[in-house]
């Protein structure tokens, strides 16, 4: 009986579960999702023949094509955070160090495929800045040692081959140097090392046995005017170096124990590219041309005789640009440039032309959000036909042309009204996702192709530090572009660079256009929000709290607006240096003066505070209880103003233990919190309708676990209207479920659907580079006491979350470095945006629920046809035979 | 004689596996510093089809905490690792391979047992230095439903259609036949003789059971209607 028992229960279980994981058919790769690689912004790079290797700053080795930038081959190396790539060689083979502190990887790899060949690693006792060099095939580690001395060990390369992972013994030498100190500055050059100090220049040719550091008083080889000397490396056959004062830029080469300084200046970002065995140095330099701000220059390395210049046809929109590269091959040259935006450009001489551009900025999305396209001219004309209501005349004439224009439309297809391609289509799929990225520069991709629509770039603006180290930028949508003819209306958050005031960026998402262009602020942003009112022209106000507990709003006239709700309104502010949560209520302000006062707040000190997540503004709650087995409703409490907090606090018995609380942003009152010991990071916090799910590594059982929350209000409903934080008569009930996690989750999100009718769905992106989308259902905590099986639309209990393969929505688009989830509903109900970025930026759409509101893609509609054609003919002969059948009886 | 030669040869073999293992050591300022080792097979159709397989794998250890990449011969090390408890997982983004857990105790023993997160205790041990199979090639899509004539044929319509259609066609044609005729009045009239059976069987019965009950449960007749109704009929008979 037992047996059958588990059995029957299978059975219940499999067909759910055939009922719930939905896949992707094989023909629907790339009908709507899209992916663009990045490598981040470029560090180091070589040009070989038809290929570019680069190094980034994101850790990542590749290889471009020469003639279009695309990826060849990637491979991402650690964590970006922590290791950092100090060196790139390639010589038939390519060398790359990459490492962190005292510890460095050196991985030799293959040119054309990116394989690796060999690796080892360095670990070294003092975790001092070092410089790494190739000289004859030997890597040099080069330690400047504070006062005492220069430590430089070499390692055979070509010994590494056979160590196969140990640790490669170096030979060590140390050069004395007393006069280091924290102001110096070293650099090699070929096989020497080459330091400024105050006003002495060292260098020192390792190669020569028992060598020693020469010094030259800078003031002869340079002009002895006030200002530091800064050198930088400067890559050419005869050991060289670049002296850098006041912007201008000085040629020294090395001879023996002598150094010449060429007698003509140079920009700092001179390079040495050789044709043949001739070289010359190529810069950049502002141009006065309005139209061509920049130009190339050639000169001979002899004389500093200019042999080539030229302007530049440089794109608009682009930041300030370096030369990180080039190669000479007969009469072309190709020069790779970099720009201050991150954006990498090929461009190739003599005609100066520019072959191609990368957007590098887009591999750091430090803020995403999806916008509504505006409708079509005819759209608006039909929602308009109403706004002369007296004139019954004018209506009717604006009636007859509107569907003169559209019958228009329907014979001769509607490309003569539409300006561009961005009209809004008929379920809200096509849409534009602005992103904002750390370089400070703008993005609106389009959702149908994942191309730039416009760009923007915004000089000297960085992203706000959030919890966790966390880099953002506030994107707030004071207007959607449903309020045609207004256009939508978009505000940036950031922060100034060097004052770290706020930054307020108002522009149209659509165009890109901004009106007012950025407005430095004169205090630092603490906290900023959307008010739910709207004034005579669409707009919704937004609320900025400064550093010293000052309210703004913006646009400032609404404040007239937003004067009779003061005492509804309501801030929070998270401080992580403190772990304290604190509330604050606008009721004592009046409209001259806008009063922060603080109301209450919650000190989680010692504690940590690692996360806290509100819910999404844009969320709609479409059922307001739980059907139980008896037919009774179980009441959700659906809180807007809830917060979820997670703390970590060290402990001697249990290592660390993380916190998680629900705390009430209106009044602080902390709803529910619990705890788990022997807890590690990193936790994950998703919040939505009247659940909360997080996951965390459980350091016992060594394993990523994930915990749901829902809350409901009983049998009985408090206030069945509206919501008020006040007026809670008793704590809700809390019913909580673990389970395990099979994979490490990188970061969380829960798809949004325009009703929220649709079930939900969890989207995990793990660290494997899939996103895995998770029903709620296989999450929510179950009843105790109460039945379980398909007619309750519940699933059995399972310990172990499976994670199939069939549930990953970017199927073998393995997508690395992920850093956030965006998701925005779509105006069909079924369906939700997904945007993913990272390293990479991927787009889907998802239906949790399927598609059900509209004909499946697959649906056979020439089936249909003959099906009907079918039984019309059918209908006809049989009409005909019975004609036929009551004429033979009648003459019967 | 053989059987010495063939157990010395497995201590021979072990003792090298353990010289191995600990040449990952690197001693380095009192934290020692290991090496993870192993070799990936990848399934050998795909090896043919895919001669680049290499760059596109990698293992990921923790998630990516560690990184190895794979070398040609499909061999892999992860560097400078402490002791601990790690999960190696080999990605690649068409096929799946299984992860497995290497421990690395503080005196630098290696052990490597199958990943099972529900009986975390359970320890099924697989040998070390790694050798990771592919499992087979991942499934990302649902395949479509093929169109079949089956399908079209058991649809409820269709099959709602042919029936009456077999009945307006076929049964008149029947009835036509003389034969046919024969036998179904022969059939009617036979059902009609038990039926009637039947039916008088049966009111026999009830009238019976009637009776019984008239006598025996009085309290019955008061709350069953439908019992009043039965014991009506064979009083209609009399």
């Amino acid at each position: 009986m037992a047996n059958f028992r588990s059995i029957y229960k299978i059975q219940i279980f499999l067909t759910i579960l055939v009922h719930v994981t939905l896949a992707l058919y094989e023909d629907q790769v790339g009908k709507f999702d899209w992916k663009l690689s990045f490598v981040g912004k470029v560090k180091f790079v070589s040009l070989e023949a038809k290929r570019i290797i680069v190094a980034t700053e994101e850790n990542v080795l590749a290889s471009l094509n020469l003639k279009n930038g695309d990826i060849h081959w990637r491979q991402v190396l650690e964590d970006p955070k922590d290791y950092k790539l100090e060196l790139l060689h390639v010589n038939k083979e390519i060398v790359t160090v990459s490492g962190k502190e005292n510890t460095w990887f050196v991985r030799t790899w293959d040119l054309n495929t990116g394989t690796i060949l060999t690796e080892w690693f360095i670990n070294t006792e003092r975790t001092v800045p070092s410089l790494f060099t190739i000289v004859n095939e030997k890597l040099l580690h080069i330690v400047p040692i504070r006062g005492l001395q220069v430590e430089i060990t070499s390692y055979t390369l070509a010994n590494a081959e056979n160590t196969n992972g140990s640790i490669l013994k170096g030979i060590s030498r140390k050069i004395p140097a007393a006069w280091l100190n924290k102001d110096s500055d070293c650099v090699p050059a070929k096989s020497y090392i080459v330091c400024a100090v105050s006003s002495k220049l060292y260098y020192v040719d390792l190669l020569k046995e028992n060598s020693m550091f020469v010094s030259q008083s800078l003031a002869d080889l340079v002009d002895n005017s006030a200002g530091k000397v800064l050198l930088i490396e400067y890559k050419q056959d005869v050991p060289s170096v670049l002296l850098l004062k006041n912007n201008i830029a000085k040629l020294g080469t090395f001879n023996g124990e002598n150094i010449q300084i060429k007698p003509f200046n140079l920009m700092p970002n001179a390079i040495s590219i050789s044709n043949n065995g001739k070289d010359l140095i190529y810069q950049l330099e502002a141009n006065d041309n309005k139209n061509k701000l920049i130009k190339v220059k050639a000169k001979d390395p002899q004389t500093g005789l200019d042999s080539f210049s030229l302007d530049l046809e440089y794109p608009l929109g682009l930041g300030a640009p370096i030369i990180l590269g080039g190669q000479s091959k007969g009469s072309v040259t190709d020069l790779l440039l970099s720009t201050t935006d991150d954006a990498l450009l090929l461009v190739r001489l003599p005609e100066g032309k520019i072959l191609w551009t990368r957007e590098e900025a887009l591999s750091s999305v430090v803020a995403s959000e999806f916008f509504e396209l505006p409708i079509s001219e005819l759209d608006a004309s039909i929602e308009h036909e109403f706004d002369s209501a007296n004139d019954i005349l004018e209506m009717f004439s604006h009636r007859i042309s509107t569907q003169i224009k559209q019958f228009y439309n329907l014979v001769f297809g509607n490309n003569l009204l539409q300006n561009s391609g961005l009209v809004r289509d008929e379920f809200g799929l096509h849409k534009i996702i602005v992103v904002a990225t750390r370089a400070g520069k703008l993005f609106a991709l389009d959702t149908l192709t994942g191309s730039i629509v416009w760009s923007y770039r915004l000089p000297n603006v960085q992203s706000f530090i959030g919890i966790d180290n966390e880099e953002k930028m506030l994107l707030l949508v004071q207007r959607t572009a449903q309020y045609a003819p207004l256009p939508a209306h978009c505000v940036l958050l950031a922060q100034d660079t060097i004052t770290g005031n706020g930054i307020l960026f108002e522009f149209d998402p659509i165009t890109g256009y901004s009106k007012a262009g950025i407005q430095r602020l004169n205090y630092k942003i603490v906290q900023a929000t959307l008010l739910p009112y709207q004034d005579k022209n669409f707009l919704k106000p937004m609320l900025v709290l400064s550093q010293d507990e000052q309210a703004h709003v913006y646009p400032t006239q609404a404040v007239s607006l937003i004067k009779d709700h003061f005492s509804t309104m309501f801030l929070y502010v998270a401080d992580t240096e403190n772990s304290r949560l604190s509330g604050y209520t606008l009721k004592y302000s009046t409209e001259d003066s806008l009063q922060v006062t603080p109301s209450w707040n919650v000190d989680l000190a010692p504690s940590k505070l690692i996360a806290v997540s509100a819910k999404p503004a844009n969320e709609h709650v479409h059922s307001q209880g739980k059907v139980l087995y008896d037919r009774s409703v179980f009441y959700k409490y659906v809180n807007p103003n809830l917060l979820a907090v997670a703390t970590m606090t060290s402990d001697p018995i249990y290592n660390s233990v993380l916190s998680v609380y629900l705390i009430d942003g209106v009044t602080g009152l902390i709803i529910y919190g619990t705890s788990h010991k022997k807890a590690r990071g990193p936790i994950h916090l998703v919040h939505s309708e009247n659940w909360l799910v997080y996951t965390f590594f459980n350091e016992r059982f060594r394993r990523n676990e994930v915990v749901a929350l829902e809350l409901y209000e009983g049998h009985w409903q408090n206030n069945n209207i509206a919501f008020s934080s006040f007026a809670l008569s008793q704590l809700p009930q809390v019913q909580s479920q673990a389970y395990i996690l099979p994979s490490i989750p990188q970061t969380m999100a829960v798809t949004l659907t325009e009703r929220g009718i649709t079930n939900k769905f969890l989207i995990i992106a793990l660290t494997t580079g899939a996103i895995i989308e998770i029903p709620w259902m296989f999450l929510q905590p179950r009843f105790t006491n109460m039945p379980c099986g398909p007619e309750e639309s519940c699933i059995p209990y399972m310990p172990e979350i499976p994670l199939h393969s069939e549930a990953t929505i970017n199927y073998n688009q393995t997508l690395s470095g992920i850093h956030g989830i965006e998701v925005a509903p779509a105006r069909l109900e079924s369906t939700s945006h997904v945007l993913i970025h990272g390293l990479d930026i991927f787009y889907t759409r998802v239906a949790p629920s399927k598609t059900f509101d509209v004909l499946k893609e697959d649906f056979d509609h020439v089936l249909i046809v003959l099906v009907l054609t079918g039984l019309i003919v059918a209908t006809l002969a049989t009409k005909k035979l019975a004609a036929r059948k009551a004429l033979k009886q009648a003459w019967k | 004689m053989f059987k010495y030669l063939v157990l010395s040869f497995v201590v021979v073999i072990s003792l090298i596996y353990e010289i191995y293992g600990e040449t990952g050591i690197v001693e380095d300022n009192g934290s020692s510093k290991y090496i993870i080792e192993g070799r990936i097979f990848p399934l050998s159709d795909y090896q043919t089809s895919n001669t680049n397989w290499q760059s596109a794998t990698r293992v990921h250890v923790n998630g990516g905490q560690h990184i190895g990449f794979v070398k040609r011969d499909g061999s892999f090390i992860v560097n400078n690792v402490q002791s601990g408890s790690y999960v190696v997982e080999v990605l690649h983004p068409d096929y799946t391979f299984e992860p497995v857990r290497v421990e690395i105790n503080s005196k630098g023993k290696f052990r490597a047992r199958k990943v099972n997160h529900i009986q975390t205790s359970l320890v099924t041990q697989v040998p070390y230095p790694l050798k990771i199979k592919a499992l087979g090639k991942t499934r990302y899509f649902q395949v479509r439903e093929q169109w079949h004539i089956t399908d079209v044929l058991f649809n409820p319509m269709i099959m709602m259609m042919v029936c009456p259609l077999l009945l307006i066609m076929v049964l008149p044609k029947l009835m036509n036949d003389p034969e046919t005729k024969k036998d179904l009045e022969q059939i009617q009239e036979m059902t009609k003789f038990e039926m009637t059976e039947v039916s008088d069987m049966v009111s026999n019965y009830l009238a019976g059971n009637s009776v019984g009950s008239k006598e025996g449960a009085p309290k019955e007749r008061d709350s069953n209607k439908k019992g009043q109704k039965f014991r009506k009929r064979p009083v209609v008979k009399d």
